[in-house]
């Protein structure tokens, strides 16, 4: 059972006597953890609170007072605008599908060497040539690179030895998590409201353009700008910095100190 | 020597009150960690501001309220699992005690602040949800409604519903994420 698994059946109440344990250790012996915890339960509690809230909000809305019911037939103008935005919906859809440059910004995989998986839906498979990548593949280097690729743009993201990085969905921008290891990355010019991001344990990294390295293990998270600016957000207090050409920082559960130049 | 009558008086119970209601939010979030049920732990925040009308004349001025609100918040939690009788072996005050230390060392100011920017963004986020998931979410985390109940009453698979519980709290994050970073950055 992995850590967050175990919380929220901590907070469930379900956890077994060994679980139980389990929890015990990994508070007593790891402070990661402990804030992690918060995290959770922080998350949950607010969760529920907002979701409570607007469900209380929507059935307000629900009540309408009746209205007396007519003597005339009522000519059935819901019926109509709603066929009539179908058919404006159709039209536009059609037009979007026609104009819209085919596989623009889809990510690819190049990889060269057979230390590379790749996991999806649970399988995994060595990679030796360039395949398309989906939300949620995972891209586990173990002796050799691989380099993620992005069609119609410059963008190129080298995953380094030993490494692990998973594609996000990006439903507003592209989106990686580094969950362990270092990548590379010259990102082009990416638009304001649709920056490229990339999260790691401690971390998120938001780049609308720039070139850069970024290193995460269990116990700290490190971005080195070569080139360009980069938002660097720690995940615990939410305090960020922004890290210009020839900086760096580090994010550990403590959150990021100022960006100081590199050595 | 300071004569009693020199030290400063104590905050009105509305005061005192008003104070402690901005740590709302996280007062719940310590209940729940310390009693696993979203419900209880309202009712354990809510006889916390009870009691801290009653006690205000003990509450010393320049003192933090949100600490003692939390030491309340504490003191009840554990009259409220006692009294349902759950605190059964050590190893449960053991876990209770750790949790809670787990949160004096981790709540702090900073936490508070980014809880507040979380939940306005949670709010946004959430809103946007078609409302079979928001049933969904509140079902599993707020009523405790297990995964194979919740399947029955939709007619879907317990592994469906597992997975479409996953991918909402994925979806909320990233939209969260997306809320609080993105606006910010300047290119």
């Amino acid at each position: 059972m992995n850590r967050d698994e175990l919380f929220e059946n901590y907070l469930r109440g379900e956890l077994s006597s060994s679980e139980t344990a389990e929890l015990k250790t990994l508070l007593e012996r790891d402070d990661e953890a402990g804030r992690a915890l918060v995290g959770c339960v922080n998350e949950t509690n607010l969760l529920v609170r907002v979701a409570a809230q607007i469900e209380r909000d929507r059935a307000d809305r629900k009540i309408v007072p009746l209205r007396p019911p007519s003597a005339r037939p009522v000519f059935p103008w819901r019926r109509v605008s709603l066929a009539a935005c179908l058919v404006l919906f159709a039209t536009f859809a059609f037009v979007l599908i026609r104009l819209r440059p085919s596989e623009m910004n889809s990510p690819q995989l190049l990889a060269s060497d057979a230390a590379v998986q790749l996991t999806r839906r649970d399988q995994v498979r060595p990679c030796q040539e360039t395949l398309g990548l989906k939300a949620g593949d995972v891209i586990t280097t173990t002796g050799g690179k691989a380099t993620i690729v992005y069609k119609g743009e410059s963008t190129r993201v080298e995953i380094q030895p030993d490494s692990v990085v998973q594609l996000a969905d990006a439903a507003g921008g592209k989106h990686l998590e580094l969950r362990q290891g270092a990548i590379t990355a010259r990102v082009a010019p990416q638009a304001a409201d649709q920056p490229m991001l990339i999260t790691t344990l401690h971390a998120w990294v938001t780049v609308i353009g720039a070139e850069f390295k970024l290193r995460a293990d269990p116990a700290s998270t490190t971005l080195d700008v070569l080139e360009g600016k980069v938002q660097f957000t720690c995940r615990f207090d939410l305090k960020k910095v922004l890290v210009t050409t020839g900086h760096c920082s580090t994010a550990d559960s403590c959150g990021p100190p100022p960006a100081r130049p590199l050595p | 020597m300071t004569e009693p009558n020199d030290r400063p008086a104590a905050p009105s119970a509305e005061d005192l009150l008003r104070a402690a209601f901005k740590y709302h939010d996280a007062l719940v979030s310590q209940a729940f960690a310390l009693l696993q049920d979203w419900s209880l732990a309202q009712d354990a925040v809510q006889e916390t501001f009870i009691v801290l009308q009653k006690k205000h004349a003990e509450f010393r001025s320049g003192s933090s309220v949100f600490a003692w609100a939390r030491q309340m918040v504490r003191y009840e939690a554990l009259n409220l699992l006692r009294a349902r009788g759950r605190e059964t072996c050590v190893g449960d005050e053991a876990l209770f005690a750790l949790v809670d230390a787990q949160f004096e060392k981790n709540l702090n100011h900073d936490a508070l602040a980014a809880l507040e920017q979380q939940k306005a963004a949670l709010h946004h986020c959430l809103d946007r949800l078609e409302p079979d998931a928001l049933d969904l979410l509140l079902g599993f985390y707020r009523d405790r409604v297990s995964c194979d109940d919740l399947a029955s009453v939709r007619q879907r698979s317990v592994n469906a519903i597992r997975l479409t519980l996953s991918r909402l709290r994925s979806r909320l994050r990233d939209c969260v994420r997306h809320r609080l970073v993105g606006a910010e950055m300047t290119p």
